[in-house]
Formats: C-alpha cells, sequence, structure tokens
C-alpha cells in the first residue's frame, strides 16, 4: 500500500504542484468508508525480466494497482489484486477494470527499477503508466527488477564491547520541495536493529549512495519523575565514525552489491539532561502533559522524537541528550485534539540543563467562508476541508486536524499553533474536488494565497476563494527525442518571485504524452505567469536555487482567464545549468 | 580480586544475600509519599550503591543500565555502571525500591531474581539512608538462531519469528511470548538473543497485509483458484502448537540450526450480513480476531468493509477459531453505538451466509467517593474500567475505561461482555466498596444485557486498608529471604485473574515482607514458599493445591497483622 499512496502522491505533485508538508497526525475524521472500486472485465498479462538482456525472473509476486482516470469523491481504495509469476516470469491478471495500470513486482534480494527514493523520479514513473481501455487486453507488459544490494557489519561500543540493540538509520540523499535532504531509504521490513553480536544487516538496497547511521533506540516515555543520571554515553554516529552529518562518508552500493564488514565504533560523548518547568493555565494538569524531543540537523528531515512526561508540580526533565540543539515541544494527552501548545529550543553542550521555562498556550481558532472568485457563497461537503501546510521548520508541531467545510460555506479550525499556507483540498489525487479549484485566500484585503498565515490573537477570519471555472492550458511540445530517454516537461509559474516556493499553487508542472502534447487543467486563473517547457527536467529540480530564474529567462508570457482555455506550442528548452 | 574474594562475589550473587545498612535499623517504615500538585518534590537524600556481576563467573559488568523504582514514592532514576561494575544512586527519596539491571547480551533480572518468571526483592529505604553493596547478578542470555524458508526451500525474508514458552497468564497455562522477536533477513536468517535459559517453542509467521484486505493468489487472479498463504508456524515444522518441538536452551548457550519451512495453507473466504439497528448507520469494518493468543500475538487481523446494504466479504482466512467483530457509527458518535460479534471456525473452505446481529451495548456510569471525606485525591490518578471474564481475540487484556472526570464521575461506554469492574486508586488508597442501590457488588461478575443502562453506581476508597506484614522462616528459626508469600481467599470463587484478595510479596532485604491494601477478610489462607513464578497464584489448580499447607488468616477492617510465616517444603 505504501507505493500506491506513493504514487497517489506522486500524481498529486504532478498536477497539484503542492506538496502537502503538513506532517504526521492523527489522520482526518473520514466522513464515509472508502468506495471499493468495483472488478472489470480486461486482461493484463506480461513478464517479470531482470538483468541487461534481460532474462526472464522467477517467482515474483506482483501487484496490480489500477488508479480510474476520474477518481470518486472522497477517499477510495483503488482496484488491487496480487498474484506471483510462473517459473517463466509470466503472469496475467483478469477481470481488471479501466484506468491507469501501476505494476509493481517484489522478490528478495531484487527491487523495482520504477522504484526510486526520489519523490520526483517516481512522479516521471507515474506519467509512463500504461492505460486500459474498459474491456482490452494488454499483452507483453514488463516489469523490470535489478538486483538489490546489501550493507552489513558490526557496531561497536567505545569499549570495543558489540553495541547491542542500536538502530541502524540508512539514509541517502534526496530531492524534495524543502531542498536536498537525507531522507529514510524507503526498504520496507522494518527497522535495521543490531543484534547481541553487535551485527546487523541491511538489505534490498537499490543502487545509490548511502550514509549509515547507528544510535540508541528512542527512550520510552518514563513514569512521572522519571530521571537518567547518565553523564556519558553513544549517541548518533555517522559511517565512519563522527557524529557531525556533514562529516558522514556515504558508502556507495552498485546493483546487486553486497557490501559487508562495515565497521563502525560509536563514539562516546557527555550527556546532559534538560530541566524546566512548563507553565500551564488554570485547569491544565501539568501531569496530563509530555515534553517531545527532536534534535534539529539542517540536513536531515526529520529526527526521532523522544517524549517524556510532565511532573505534577509543572516540573520535567529530558535526560541521556547528546550535544546539539534540540527542540522541545509540550503538548496535552488528553483527548485527540492538542488545544495548549508550548516549544522552545535548546543548545546542549554536555552540561545539565536547568530552568527553561515553557508557558503554554492555547491555539488560535481561524474562522472563514468559502467564496467564488465573484464572491458567491459555495456550498460545502464532507470532501472540502481546510488544510493548513506548515513550514518545514514548524513539522513537528501538532497540525490541526483537516476540517471540512459546512454546508453553508462556512468553517472553524481549532487549534491552530504554526503559521502555514492555508488549503482547500479534498483528499483526490488532484487534491480539488469535482468543479471547483481552490485559487486564493485572504485576510480581510490582504492576499495570504501563497504567504503564510500569521497567527494574530486568539481567532482570525479567512477567505478562502475557489473557482468554479478554472482554466485550462494545452498544446503540443518540439524537441529532438532520444531513445528510451526522458520526455520534457512543461512548466507554468507565476512572474511574481514572491510565489516561487513549494507550497504555491501557481507553480505546475505537467508532463508530455507520447504524442507530444500536454495538458494543465484547473489552473487557478491569473495575468502574470510564465510558461516554458524543458528538456530533462523532474519535479525535483523546480527548487534547486537560480532553476526558476533561469527559467524565467526562457519563458513566455501567459494569461489565464477564468474559465478560459489556452491553447500554445512550445519549443523544449535545455535544463538550466545548475 | 583474589580467587576466594571472587567466589565469595560470585556466590553472593546467587544467593542475594549481601548487603550493609547504615544509619537508621530495620524496622523503621516510611510511609509512600505524595506529591500535591503544585508542591515541589523534596530532593532526597538517600543513597543506593552496588555492582553488576555476571552470575556465572562474578566479572563486573561495565556499562550496564541500572533503574531504581518506587512508584510509592513517584521516583524512577537511571544510570550506568561504571568500568568496575558500579552504580551509584544519590539524592533518593525513601521508598520501596525495585532495582533492575539490563546489559546487552545478558538478562534483564531485577534485585533478588534468580529467573525473569519469579518476582524480585524489593530494597527497603529509609530516607536518608545508605543501603550499600547491593550485587545483582545477571545471567548471559542464551540465542536460538535458524533459517526460515518458503515451500519451494527458498530463503523467506521478512517473516515474524517469535520464541514462546509455557507460563500462567490470565489465570491458565498458556504458551506466551518469551523475549523479543525478530524478523528474518534477506538470507531467511532469524537470531533471538537474551533468553533465560528453558524449554521454547519457536514460532514464524508471514503477514502479507500492507493496510487493505490483499488476497495473494497463485498463478490465476482473484476468483480463478482457492487462494493459499502462510500460516503460523511452529519448529519443526507444524502448524498445530501442541506439536511443536520443544527446543532446550541452557545458560548462555547459542543453538542454531533451528530451522524450518512456512507451509502453505488454503485461506478461506467468510461472506455473511451484518443485521444493523434502527438509527444506526452501518458504517467501518468486521474484523476476524484469531482466539488463539499467539496467533493474535503474530499477525494483523483481517478486516473487510461493511457493505451500505450489510453484507461483508472478508478473504484470505487461515484456520483456526475466529471472533468476528463489528461495529456501527452513531450520529452522535458517543460511545453507544452497537456491536456484534460472532464465533467462526475455518477449516479452509469458504463460510457464507454468516449473520452478525448488531446489539446495543451497555453503559456504567457512577461516582468516585472516599469513605471518609477526606481530600487530597486528584481525579486523575483514579482509573475505573471494565475486564471481560473471558477475553476473547484481540480484547485479551483491553480494558474498557480508563480515567474518570475532572467531578469524579465516570462512564463505561461499549459494554458488550461480562466482566468486572477494576480500580486502580493511587498509591496509598485502596478501594473499599463497589455500591449500587445499597448493594455490595465490588467483586461480583457483571453481566450486563445489551443496551442496559447501569447507573448510580458508587466506588468508594478508602486510605485505611488491611494487611499483612512479618518475616519467612526455616525450620531453624533463621529468616529466608528467598521466599514468596501468597496470600488468598478460602473462597474458591474469588480466584479470578486480578482477584483483590490474591496477594503475593517477597521479604526486602531486611527479610520482611509486607502486603498492604488487602480487604478485611475472615478466610484467608496464607503460605510461603519458594520457586512461585508469575502468574502462577491465579492458577486455580495450583492455589486448591496450596490450601492443605496454608494457614489461616483473619483481618479485621484496617488491621495490620505482624507475624512470622514457616517456609513450607
Amino acid at each position: 500500500m505504501r507505493r500506491v499512496f506513493a504514487a497517489v502522491i506522486s500524481l498529486s505533485v504532478m498536477c497539484a504542484a503542492t506538496p502537502s508538508i503538513s506532517g504526521a497526525q492523527g489522520g482526518a475524521p473520514v466522513p464515509r468508508p472508502p468506495v471499493s472500486a468495483s472488478q472489470g472485465t480486461g486482461t493484463v498479462r506480461g513478464v517479470v525480466v531482470t538483468g541487461d538482456e534481460p532474462q526472464p525472473l522467477a517467482g515474483a509476486s506482483i501487484r496490480l494497482t489500477v488508479m480510474p482516470a476520474v477518481p470518486p469523491l472522497g477517499m477510495f481504495q483503488p482496484f488491487t489484486v496480487t498474484t506471483t509469476a510462473d517459473g517463466s516470469g509470466r503472469f496475467e491478471f483478469t477481470g481488471v477494470p479501466a484506468g491507469m495500470l501501476s505494476l509493481i513486482a517484489e522478490k528478495v534480494g531484487y527491487y523495482n527499477l520504477s522504484e526510486s527514493e526520489d519523490m520526483a523520479a517516481q512522479a516521471e514513473m507515474a506519467a509512463r503508466w500504461p492505460t486500459l481501455e474498459a474491456g482490452a487486453t494488454l499483452n507483453d507488459v514488463t516489469v523490470r527488477m535489478s538486483r538489490a544490494g546489501v550493507i552489513a557489519g558490526r557496531i561497536l561500543l567505545p569499549s570495543g564491547e558489540p553495541a547491542v540493540r542500536m538502530m541502524i538509520e540508512v539514509l541517502r540523499y534526496s530531492t524534495t520541495p524543502m531542498g536536498r535532504r537525507l531522507v529514510p531509504a524507503g526498504r520496507g521490513g522494518g527497522p535495521t536493529i543490531t543484534d547481541d553480536t553487535g551485527t546487523f544487516r541491511a538489505f534490498g538496497l537499490p543502487p545509490g549512495d548511502y550514509v549509515i547511521a547507528a544510535r540508541p533506540s528512542s527512550m520510552m516515555m518514563g513514569p512521572p519523575g522519571a530521571r537518567d543520571d547518565t553523564r556519558d554515553g553513544v549517541a548518533t554516529t555517522y559511517y565512519p565514525g563522527t557524529t557531525s552529518v556533514a562529516d558522514a562518508k556515504p558508502l556507495t552500493v552498485r546493483s546487486g552489491d553486497e557490501t559487508t564488514g562495515v565497521v563502525l565504533s560509536m563514539l562516546p560523548v557527555a550527556l546532559a539532561s534538560v530541566s524546566g518547568t512548563v507553565r500551564t493555565p488554570a485547569g491544565v494538569d501539568p501531569s496530563m502533559l509530555s515534553v517531545g524531543i527532536s534534535e534539529l540537523i539542517p540536513e536531515r528531515l526529520g529526527t526521532s522524537m523522544s517524549m517524556q512526561r510532565v511532573n505534577a508540580d509543572g516540573r520535567f526533565t529530558v535526560s541521556r541528550l547528546a550535544p546539539g540543539r534540540y527542540r522541545l515541544i509540550v503538548r496535552d494527552l488528553g483527548g485527540p485534539a492538542t488545544r495548549h501548545f508550548a516549544s522552545a529550543d535548546v543548545t546542549v553542550t554536555g552540561e545539565n540543563i536547568d530552568g527553561v521555562r515553557l508557558e503554554l498556550r492555547p491555539g488560535t481558532t481561524v474562522t472563514g467562508r468559502v467564496v467564488t472568485t465573484t464572491g458567491e457563497p459555495v456550498a460545502g461537503s464532507p470532501a472540502m476541508r481546510v488544510q493548513f501546510n506548515r513550514a518545514e521548520a514548524d513539522m513537528m508541531v501538532p497540525g490541526p486536524l483537516p476540517v471540512a467545510v459546512n454546508a453553508d460555506g462556512t468553517f472553524r479550525v481549532d487549534n491552530v499553533f504554526a503559521s502555514g499556507h492555508v488549503r482547500l483540498f479534498d483528499g483526490s489525487p488532484t487534491g480539488n474536488g469535482p468543479g471547483w479549484t481552490f485559487v486564493g485566500a485572504r485576510v480581510g484585503d490582504r492576499d495570504i494565497t501563497d504567504v503564510p498565515l500569521e497567527l494574530e490573537g486568539e481567532s482570525m477570519q479567512v477567505t478562502l476563494v475557489v473557482s468554479m471555472r478554472p482554466a485550462e492550458v494545452k498544446g503540443a511540445v518540439k524537441w529532438a527525442p532520444t531513445p528510451g530517454g526522458p520526455r520534457p516537461r512543461v512548466v507554468v509559474f507565476p512572474e511574481d518571485e514572491a510565489r516561487w516556493h513549494p507550497a504555491s499553487i501557481g507553480v505546475r508542472v505537467a508532463p508530455v504524452g507520447e504524442d507530444g502534447l500536454f495538458s494543465i487543467r484547473r489552473l487557478p486563473p491569473g495575468d502574470r505567469y510564465l510558461v516554458v517547457a524543458v528538456e530533462r527536467f523532474t519535479q525535483g529540480d523546480l527548487w534547486t536555487a537560480g532553476t526558476l530564474a533561469a527559467l524565467k529567462r526562457a519563458a513566455v508570457p501567459l494569461r489565464a482567464d477564468e474559465g478560459s482555455v489556452v491553447d500554445l506550442t512550445l519549443t523544449a528548452i535545455p535544463p538550466p545549468a545548475p | 580480586m583474589t580467587f576466594a574474594c571472587r567466589a565469595a562475589v560470585s556466590v553472593a550473587a546467587v544467593l542475594l544475600t549481601s548487603y550493609t545498612l547504615a544509619a537508621q535499623p530495620a524496622g523503621q517504615r516510611t510511609p509512600p509519599r505524595m506529591i500535591q500538585p503544585g508542591q515541589q518534590a523534596p530532593v532526597g537524600t538517600a543513597v543506593l550503591r552496588g555492582v553488576v556481576v555476571a552470575a556465572d563467573t562474578g566479572a563486573p559488568i561495565r556499562r550496564a543500565q541500572v533503574r531504581a523504582s518506587a512508584p510509592g514514592a513517584q521516583e524512577t532514576r537511571t544510570t550506568l555502571t561504571d568500568e568496575q561494575g558500579r552504580f551509584e544512586l544519590r539524592e533518593l527519596a525513601g521508598g520501596r525500591y525495585t532495582i533492575t539491571a539490563t546489559k546487552g547480551g545478558f538478562i534483564t533480572l531485577q534485585y533478588g531474581q534468580r529467573r525473569p518468571s519469579e518476582p524480585g526483592t524489593p530494597v527497603d529505604l529509609a530516607a536518608g539512608q545508605t543501603v550499600e553493596k547491593l550485587v545483582v547478578g545477571l545471567p548471559r542470555g542464551s540465542v536460538i538462531t535458524g533459517r526460515i524458508v518458503d515451500e519451494f526451500g527458498e530463503p523467506l525474508t521478512g517473516a515474524q519469528v517469535r520464541v514462546l514458552r509455557y507460563g500462567y497468564a490470565a489465570g491458565a497455562r498458556r504458551l506466551l511470548p518469551a523475549g523479543q522477536s525478530d524478523r528474518t533477513d534477506d538470507q531467511g536468517t532469524f537470531r533471538v538473543f537474551g533468553l533465560p535459559p528453558g524449554e521454547y517453542v519457536v514460532s514464524a509467521t508471514l503477514n502479507e497485509d500492507r493496510g487493505g484486505p490483499f488476497l495473494r493468489a497463485r498463478g490465476g487472479t482473484a476468483d480463478d483458484e482457492p487462494a493459499t498463504g502462510y500460516a503460523p508456524t511452529y519448529f519443526p515444522g507444524t502448524t498445530n502448537a501442541g506439536d511443536a518441538q520443544r527446543v532446550t536452551v541452557g545458560l548462555g548457550q547459542e543453538v542454531s540450526g533451528i530451522g524450518f519451512g512456512l507451509s502453505l495453507m488454503p485461506l478461506a473466504k467468510v461472506s455473511g450480513r451484518v443485521v444493523g439497528m434502527a438509527g444506526f448507520e452501518l458504517a467501518g469494518m468486521v474484523m476476524a480476531l484469531p482466539d488463539d493468543m499467539v496467533r493474535q500475538a503474530m499477525s494483523v487481523p483481517r478486516g473487510a468493509p461493511v457493505n451500505a446494504d450489510g453484507t461483508f466479504e472478508l478473504r484470505g482466512l487461515a484456520p483456526g477459531r475466529y471472533t468476528l467483530a463489528v461495529g456501527a457509527r452513531g450520529r452522535r458518535g458517543g460511545g453507544d453505538e452497537p456491536t456484534g460479534r460472532a464465533s467462526i471456525t475455518v477449516s479452509g473452505v469458504d463460510l457464507s451466509g454468516i449473520t452478525i446481529a448488531l446489539a446495543p451495548p451497555a453503559v456504567v456510569r457512577g461516582v468516585v467517593v472516599t469513605d471518609t471525606g477526606a481530600v487530597g485525591l486528584r481525579s486523575g490518578q483514579v482509573r475505573v474500567s471494565f475486564t471481560p471474564t473471558q477475553p476473547a481475540g484481540a480484547d485479551a487484556f483491553r480494558n474498557r475505561g480508563g480515567g474518570i472526570n475532572g467531578d469524579f464521575t465516570f462512564e463505561l461506554a461499549g459494554i458488550t461482555e461480562p466482566g468486572y469492574l477494576r480500580v486502580s486508586p493511587p498509591p496509598g488508597w485502596f478501594l473499599k466498596a463497589i455500591l449500587r442501590d445499597g448493594q455490595n457488588i465490588t467483586d461480583e461478575p457483571l453481566s450486563l444485557e445489551p443496551g442496559a443502562q447501569m447507573n448510580g453506581v458508587r466506588v468508594v476508597l478508602t486510605q485505611t486498608a488491611s494487611g499483612v506484614s512479618g518475616s519467612v522462616r526455616d525450620d531453624r528459626g533463621a529468616a529466608v529471604l528467598d521466599a514468596t508469600v501468597v496470600v488468598f481467599p478460602d473462597d474458591e470463587r474469588q480466584w479470578v485473574f486480578q482477584s483483590r484478595f490474591i496477594r503475593t510479596a517477597r521479604p526486602d532485604t531486611s527479610g520482611r515482607f509486607e502486603i498492604t491494601g488487602l480487604p478485611a477478610g475472615d478466610d484467608y489462607r496464607m503460605v510461603a514458599l519458594q520457586g512461585l513464578e508469575d502468574g502462577q497464584a491465579t492458577d486455580p489448580v495450583f492455589l486448591a493445591s496450596l490450601r492443605e499447607q496454608s494457614q489461616r488468616l483473619s483481618l479485621a477492617e484496617g488491621e495490620t497483622k505482624s507475624l512470622d510465616l514457616k517456609l513450607r517444603q
């Protein structure tokens, strides 16, 4: 399901260019049970192959997922079925409904060539899914697998003893909307933990460069009053033996490589504790609070969080912290929604810190209405939800759960603690509901469409604007194709540089089909757009510094009025030099 | 250290008797300390010192984690042993401490434990006291390792391997997980370490669920052929736990070559209808919960959505007994949603026509009060819950309910089977009685009709309770530290899991045991014995065997008796 989800995400990234950075939450309340896709009458046959020649690969299990061309309203489960290829690598599915097909194969020691750590490349792959018409038969679909690599070795304590039950993090650099970040290499199979001999084995790795880190498993929440007096120990150590991410040396894995004998000696560090007090408003019981602490490492996208309870007198102590910069987050444990919040950043240098003061505050309540571009009220529905996309720096702040817009077009979001971009979305891959496209947000007269909503006081009013007649841009692209090479992409972006960021709804990247045609639908109306077609370009390239500025020089102006369809012919330009 | 010295240390580790007291003599009690809200916890001045050693050689274990915990004093302190295996914890409040030592490759034990399944010895620390020379001996852990393969002999990756042993839980002898589990790697290898010596059953299963009712077909599509999948399998390759071959592991031993194959089993389809109730929207999923506790722990329960007309179809069920459970969604969403259950037995053939009728759950409402109207009790510290008598499927240890409201009222909603009301007061407080309509229903099993509303329940807490303390003596009158005292009621009807009348305790470092919070009663029985395992005290067969050797005990309201017990052989 993870891969389907990744595919769904990549589709939404492709069409809406508004990656959701809202972080992990408790899960939005689902208004209806998911609709299961019904069976169809099509047939899909194919073969799993591997290697350069290529050769058939026996015994892989294949999962077929069909994404309908027009997704139904709200959350839904796409048609999915799994089968196993025979001795000649052949497989067959019958009863398949029409739609875009995704085939993922699984076999120990191999990985799909369509899998990649890069969100951008996954979107690229999703663009190449074959389409099945109703009742049709597709023969000779080829699923390519390649041998996966292994990194194995031993982790030692400074004394030379084996480091038992250490968590091994296998990371690789990936281009995310926030830039180049170290992210966990998604391999499935659960976390890798060292055994009693300190041995670990990370398998199923596609070729690439990997940073290996060993760290103690996260502290479990102790009872109130728990204190750890340990003053020296081990902390996250990166191969070949540094506590600094910047000095880590990646290990290169080529197809099918088994790199064993990796030895990493964890470095001793001075451990310190951070204590302080949480001041609570009347009526909040300190013993229902927890303090979460997470290290702030700019190169990494998120790090693990340890939690500790707050005592009845409001005091807390978090122990066993290695030197570094941390963020403390206080939240209340009672109930599903976090009603109060406090946060502080602290730098640990090996000495105990006391006297950290955190003041728990209620969040802001954001109310408002949804209207059309001409000011008409819009009827809300459970599928129309208000969401806040927080900045990367605020990813650990508890987010409000997405809230549905009422039938009269009003909405109310409680417990908003961090500023973020306000959005309307509906859970389908395009993010926009049937008939409506989110095009803007206002506080009073101030346009906050692509600017984070700054929280002011206990309550705020926001107006969200949708267009019932969004614009469409389509046409043809001329380029010099290379055999097997990727097709160009079309980029639409606003002229206004203040709107050049990953959460902007005015930035769109669309693939070009085999026939050289492209289509960008549901574009928010605007008269100051720029459009350009670029060779060998992916979503991830968008946010590399200087890219949009370079594209601006080669782009042509575009005016997209409400309800209009603009037809263009573009000539693809080479990608901007890094 | 000389040989004699080392031998003495290892003997001491095994017998666990070495201690030194400074300052106050034994016998002065320190009552549990309650922290009031807003009050700063006073910094204690007591000290605990000791050493962690390897139980077999007596060699010190460096960098072992030592945790001293006294819930009554709200103290939990952790530290590491130094290069000589020594530890020191300072600034402790007085209290009754459990000391636990952990080190990778060794078995985690408490001070006073010889085996993980036995209780440890609490260390009684008075305010300002220093207790030194506590020796915690850790035995080396044993290892079981091997390879799991599929029906073709190919390595099976991601299989979850669990090592089980027979033990007592929920009042019966069952197969329980022992130690950590492991997932097989790309070579099909697993390694379970840190095990105490003993006899084990090794199990493996492969979960294919990744979030959805997926189906694994063989060479065809979903509907062509019967589906097959892997069911939980036990060494040397049977799907019946009773036929499993036990693996015997000695102290610190590595047993390798425990390999076996998972067998493919036919997976059945179970379909039927959920019969709804007016006013409630059929929604959610039908979940198939395996009745076998071991299988529950090892697999993700399968579920299927309930269609608008109430029909459902569960796929991919391995043979075994299940409880099908389903809930509905109410407009008010207030915990009064009806639920339905049905028991089925799957044996590889598809089942159809299963009807699950929804019935509204029962609700229990009441208030928590104190017998004297004393203040100082915080609602956040009291828990009232409902425990089913016959744990079924995944609900085995799930209690309904939990906290009480700020005004001390509580509501336990969603009760669907018979069970008991369980109350957890904070330290220093005890349950006196549960009353309703003037009737004392404290230890009565509750069997509520669907939709029943039981209101006006009063849970009475008190700070006075009865208790018994004293020491255990051998034939020569010497104090015995390695013993367990069991107090149990003569009335067999109270020999149930979590009974308030069954308690065990071990003597502390000064030779004194203490059991507090016993309800008053005049038909208790009491016995001291060795080698009692966790949970054995709730086994009715075991208690019946103790009756003859036990002596009578009666406790009046608020009375604490002090006596010496002779150790029974």
